[in-house]
């Protein structure tokens, strides 16, 4: 982070920000103003002075920002502000200030824990807008668009897979960094939410359930899920009367959106069912590889978690699906 | 093949109805629903059983029953319709040459049967 040529300060963003939730972006929360440079706090917002920044030489006292115009002050070099050896840098609109642009960044979907849009723990592929205090040049070692030239907002987007993402905006000889930790999602839960009705006297049972993806402190809500088809494991007694590959899973291998609360947009069924007389004990698994993928990203994507599928069956009939945490047994 | 079953018409799509074995895997293979009622029905998918020359095919409920869908499925509303693709069966459906009588249906009701002839 630091320039060869001349001191820069960089900070970390840490505030605390209690008004970004949903998918409405806080406005800038900054203002430029012609400040008085020798005020102990010029030049800092109120709501946005940031005690827990991280600074780096030469600015120990966390960096404050002093804003005033250029035209009227007569700072040169050699000069200090508040005892700080002052560095000037003018910004495109006159005005300069002493230390690194200030910045924060809100995600535009919240994540379903209810964590604020100010988090430093993003989904892949989730939207963040970073604001600054003064314009500059922005740069992002992953995500898009890796620059922008100028600006005081930053939209960007999280990349397509998991990573530190640093994004800094550098104005004058000043420049500011943030580190987002970019989060695939991690596992998969159910939640059954209704059983099948079978007719009396069949042996089948089956359930409907929701896929949550996690973890929740960030946002899926710009993914896509789906399963991969494959064949069944450990298949015994019952179900060795028909050939293995009929209880081959058929997922249709198809892609599913996630919705802002990370559930599946959709619904999940997992059944047995149609079996036959005479009944006896057996059983059979799926391991089913879940996978994810942003939203236009085409291919494969990414599986990141096996989720278990047991049938079993008894010698009443009894028919017992598990998928996940979820099941449901049910006696002809 | 067509059925009006109370509120809800549902059709197996099988395209095309003649091909070589070879081919088989490129066999079109859609369940449509379309909800023909004033009010939102559910579909109860799972109980679509699919014959084949009169026996139920396991491997067709095996498929329908455990498959992501779209919500739409448990409230079909007045006038709208929903597709599944079920085309990644036809290689284990179709698994030799010959005429295969398929018959979709619903409790005791049955559609008309339509016939695919796979060739070698």
């Amino acid at each position: 982070m630091k320039e060869s040529k001349q001191p820069t300060v960089s900070t970390s963003n840490e505030s605390e920000h209690t008004s970004s939730k949903g998918k409405s972006m806080s406005p800038p929360p900054f203002s430029l103003s012609a400040a008085d440079p020798n005020a102990p706090n010029a030049g800092q917002h109120p709501s946005t002075v940031n005690d827990s920044a991280k600074t780096e030489s030469p600015n120990e006292e966390g960096g404050p920002i002093l804003l005033g115009d250029a035209r009227n002050q007569d700072v040169g070099a050699g000069s200090k502000v508040n005892g700080i050896p002052f560095q000037q840098n003018y910004n495109p609109e006159g005005l300069f200030m002493v230390g690194p642009p200030k910045v924060q960044h809100f995600t535009s979907e919240s994540a379903p824990d209810g964590s604020n849009g100010d988090r430093k723990k993003v989904g892949v592929g989730e939207e963040v807008v970073f604001y600054s205090d003064v314009a500059g040049i922005w740069t992002a070692n992953t995500g898009s668009p890796a620059n922008q030239p100028d600006g005081k907002k930053f939209v960007w987007r999280a990349p397509k897979r998991a990573a530190t993402a640093t994004i800094t905006i550098k104005s004058g000889q000043w420049k500011t960094s943030v580190s987002l930790d970019v989060l695939e999602p991690q596992t998969v839960t159910t939640e059954k939410f209704r059983d099948f009705a079978f007719d009396p006297g069949a042996a089948g049972a089956g359930m409907y359930l929701y896929f949550d993806y996690h973890p929740t402190t960030v946002s899926f809500a710009n993914l896509e899920a789906g399963e991969i088809s494959g064949p069944a494991s450990g298949i015994e007694g019952y179900f060795k009367r028909w050939p293995a590959e009929t209880w081959t899973h058929d997922s249709g291998d198809s892609w599913t959106s996630i919705d802002r609360k990370n559930r599946l947009m959709g619904h999940d069924q997992a059944a047995g069912s149609g079996f036959a007389r005479p009944w006896s004990a057996g059983k059979f698994d799926w391991i089913i590889p879940n996978r994810f993928r942003v939203e236009g990203e085409s291919g494969d994507g990414k599986v990141f978690h096996q989720m278990t599928q047991s049938f079993s069956i008894a010698a009443d009939g009894t028919v017992t699906v598990a998928k996940g945490g979820s099941s449901v047994t049910r006696t002809p | 093949m067509n059925l009006d079953l109370r509120h809800i018409q549902f059709e197996l799509q099988v395209s095309p109805l003649k091909c070589r074995l070879a081919d088989v895997a490129s066999t079109k293979i859609v369940l449509h629903v379309v909800n023909r009622s004033t009010q939102n029905v559910d579909t109860e998918n799972y109980r679509y059983e699919l014959l084949i020359d009169g026996e139920s095919s396991m491997i067709w409920s095996m498929a329908i029953g455990n498959r992501m869908y779209d919500q739409k499925w448990l409230s079909l509303p007045p006038q709208d319709s929903v597709s599944e693709d079920f085309s990644s069966l036809a290689p284990r459906l179709f698994t030799h040459e010959g005429r295969y009588h398929l018959q979709l249906k619903w409790k005791e009701l049955k559609a008309k049967t339509i016939i695919v002839e796979v060739t070698e």
